[in-house]
């Protein structure tokens, strides 16, 4: 079993675990979120500390809710640049994926290079970008697409590779290829893209706001992360980065409903 | 092609196969002949691995022969698998998981380019034949296993082909439901008059349903034995209590084990 196939598997377990302890799983991290924010709350004000160093809690979250509409325009412009670098990331390496598969040594060769993309620092090559796109929304979007295709790559081919007995059914039956395709080959690696997805979908944002730090376009999270540090704006600075975690969430749990709903067919989806 | 294999719905002729891997050459098949003339029903029972699943398969162009002739309705098996003159059931449903029913027995006749209201006419039609027509919406997973494998019978004819080639279609099915499979089967071959070859380990399934039983002895395979099934169609649960069923069970069984006893 690789790497890839204990992913697409591995979501069953976490979700048998969810249905078996929903208290537990629930109950346990608010409790230490809650003990968390307030221990911190109450070291900020009886240490007396800084705003400019670490601001509290309270004073984050009545920026946040002062700054919702700015803070909201910014996640809403970060998410939409992360989601083009997926999406235009996801169809290069599926593209490529379902071109080279059949060809063995390509394929491998392939599969190295992503294996060692995927291990470097790949926001280091912003600055690349730059020079190509210019300090634009384009830049970052690139450099999304960039850190995604490699793992995008690695499941698709994954999934591409697969055999089952659907193979000789579709011989049997003298299917063509772009049936083939759109009958067998792309449902059955669906679950490897969507393990893929999983992954690179919240590493797509956290790319995003890095590549827009060091500078890109200027109504978007990291830009204003840097911009409002710069001016010493701590407090400002944390309820932006309130409001990163948020998007990081919420398109968590965007990718996890795609899933559920293309792979309801899946065995370790359904619901019995 | 003669004239005279036209009759024959499947035919082989000192057919051989031999599968060579580096753990040493297997002779699947040797100087198998058989002849299934259009509209017969030929059953193949034999110890497991002695090639009956090899010979299906080079009817159904899956696998290619080493030496003899093989023909389905006189043609290549090639030939005849892209003129669609034959459906195959496996041994498992081997239904797509993400299709619906409908969209399982669809399949053959969107790859044939059938329009879509059509083809899920036809389809339907094959449901309401196998007993599925409520089903069409749900999807595999949701069905026993005897109605996917009936799900997968309705595919094979969904293409109204002139051969149908089984490979232990009911295999993993209780026997009640099997014996209801097998009335069902022989319902359905009734109204389309099809050519069938059918694998089965059990006795009693291949005489309830064979016109012809062709008894394999195993490394080499071949046919040791061809027996004839003598009882009139159409057959129903009656048959089963006549005294030539019982005959023909116990001739089958005896074949059988001397076929096995070949066996080294
Ligand atoms: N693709 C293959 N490569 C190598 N050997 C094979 C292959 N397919 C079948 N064989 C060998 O050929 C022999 C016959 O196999 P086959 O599947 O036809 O048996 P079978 O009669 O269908 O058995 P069963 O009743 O268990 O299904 C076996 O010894 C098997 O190992
Ligand atoms: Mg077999």
């Amino acid at each position: 079993m690789t790497t890839e196939d204990a992913a697409v598997a591995g979501d069953a377990t976490d979700k048998k675990g969810q249905k078996n302890l929903p208290l537990g799983v629930v109950l346990t991290p608010t409790l230490f979120f809650v003990a968390f924010i307030t221990i911190w709350e109450l070291v900020v004000r009886i240490r007396d500390i800084q705003v400019l160093l670490l601001p509290a809690p309270s004073a984050i979250w009545a920026m946040f809710l002062e700054d919702f509409g700015l803070l909201v325009e910014l996640a809403v412009n970060t998410g939409i640049e992360a989601g083009k670098g997926v999406l235009i990331g996801s169809l290069i390496a599926i593209g490529l994926a379902g071109l080279v598969h059949g060809i063995s040594w390509l394929n491998q060769g392939l599969l190295s290079y992503s294996s060692t993309i995927k291990a470097l620092p790949t926001v280091a090559l912003y600055p690349i970008m730059t020079v190509f796109f210019g300090v634009t929304s384009k830049a970052v979007v690139a450099m999304v697409a960039v850190g995604v295709a490699p793992i995008m790559f690695t499941f698709a081919s994954r999934g591409f590779s697969g055999t089952s007995e659907h193979d000789e059914l579709m011989r049997s039956i003298s299917a063509n290829w772009r049936t083939r395709m759109t009958a067998l080959v792309l449902p059955r690696s669906l679950p490897y893209v969507m393990a893929g997805l999983r992954t690179a979908v919240p590493l797509s944002i956290i790319i995003s706001i890095i590549s827009e730090y060091f500078g890109g376009s200027v109504s978007t999270l990291g830009a204003y992360i840097r911009r409002e540090s710069t001016l010493l704006h701590t407090v400002q600075v944390w309820s932006a980065i309130v409001m990163a975690c948020i998007l990081g969430v919420l398109v968590f749990v965007a990718v996890s409903l795609l899933d559920r709903y293309f792979l309801r067919w899946h065995s370790s989806r359904r619901e019995i | 092609m003669s004239g005279e294999s036209q009759n024959f719905g499947l035919r082989a002729t000192q057919l051989g196969k031999r599968f060579s891997s580096k753990g040493g050459d297997v002779q699947a098949l040797e100087n198998v002949d058989l002849e299934v003339k259009q509209g017969g029903f030929m059953s193949i029972i034999g110890p497991s691995g002695c090639g009956k699943s090899t010979l299906l398969r080079a009817f159904s162009d899956l696998v290619e022969p080493s030496t003899g002739e093989i023909s389905v309705n006189g043609k290549l098996p090639s030939e005849a698998r892209a003129a669609r003159e034959f459906g195959v059931v496996f041994q498992s449903p081997n239904l797509l998981p993400w299709r619906t029913v409908l969209r399982n027995v669809t399949l053959p006749l969107q790859v044939m380019g059938v329009d879509r209201q059509s083809r899920n006419q036809t389809a339907q039609e094959m449901l309401d034949l196998v007993g599925l027509e409520s089903f069409s919406r749900h999807h595999p997973w949701q069905l026993s296993g005897g109605m996917q494998q009936r799900v997968a019978i309705a595919r094979a004819l969904s293409t109204n082909p002139s051969v149908l080639l089984m490979d232990e279609p009911f295999g993993a099915l209780d026997e009640i439901t099997r014996d209801r499979l097998n009335l069902e089967l022989m319902r359905i071959w009734g109204n389309l008059s099809a050519t069938i070859l059918f694998i089965t380990h059990s006795i009693t399934e291949a005489v309830f349903l064979s016109s012809q039983i062709a008894v394999m002895s195993s490394r080499p395979g071949r046919i040791t034995e061809l027996i004839d099934v003598n009882i009139p169609y159409p057959r129903n649960t009656e048959t089963r209590d006549l005294p030539e069923f019982y005959e023909l069970v116990i001739e089958v069984r005896r074949a059988l084990l001397e076929a096995s006893a070949l066996t080294t």
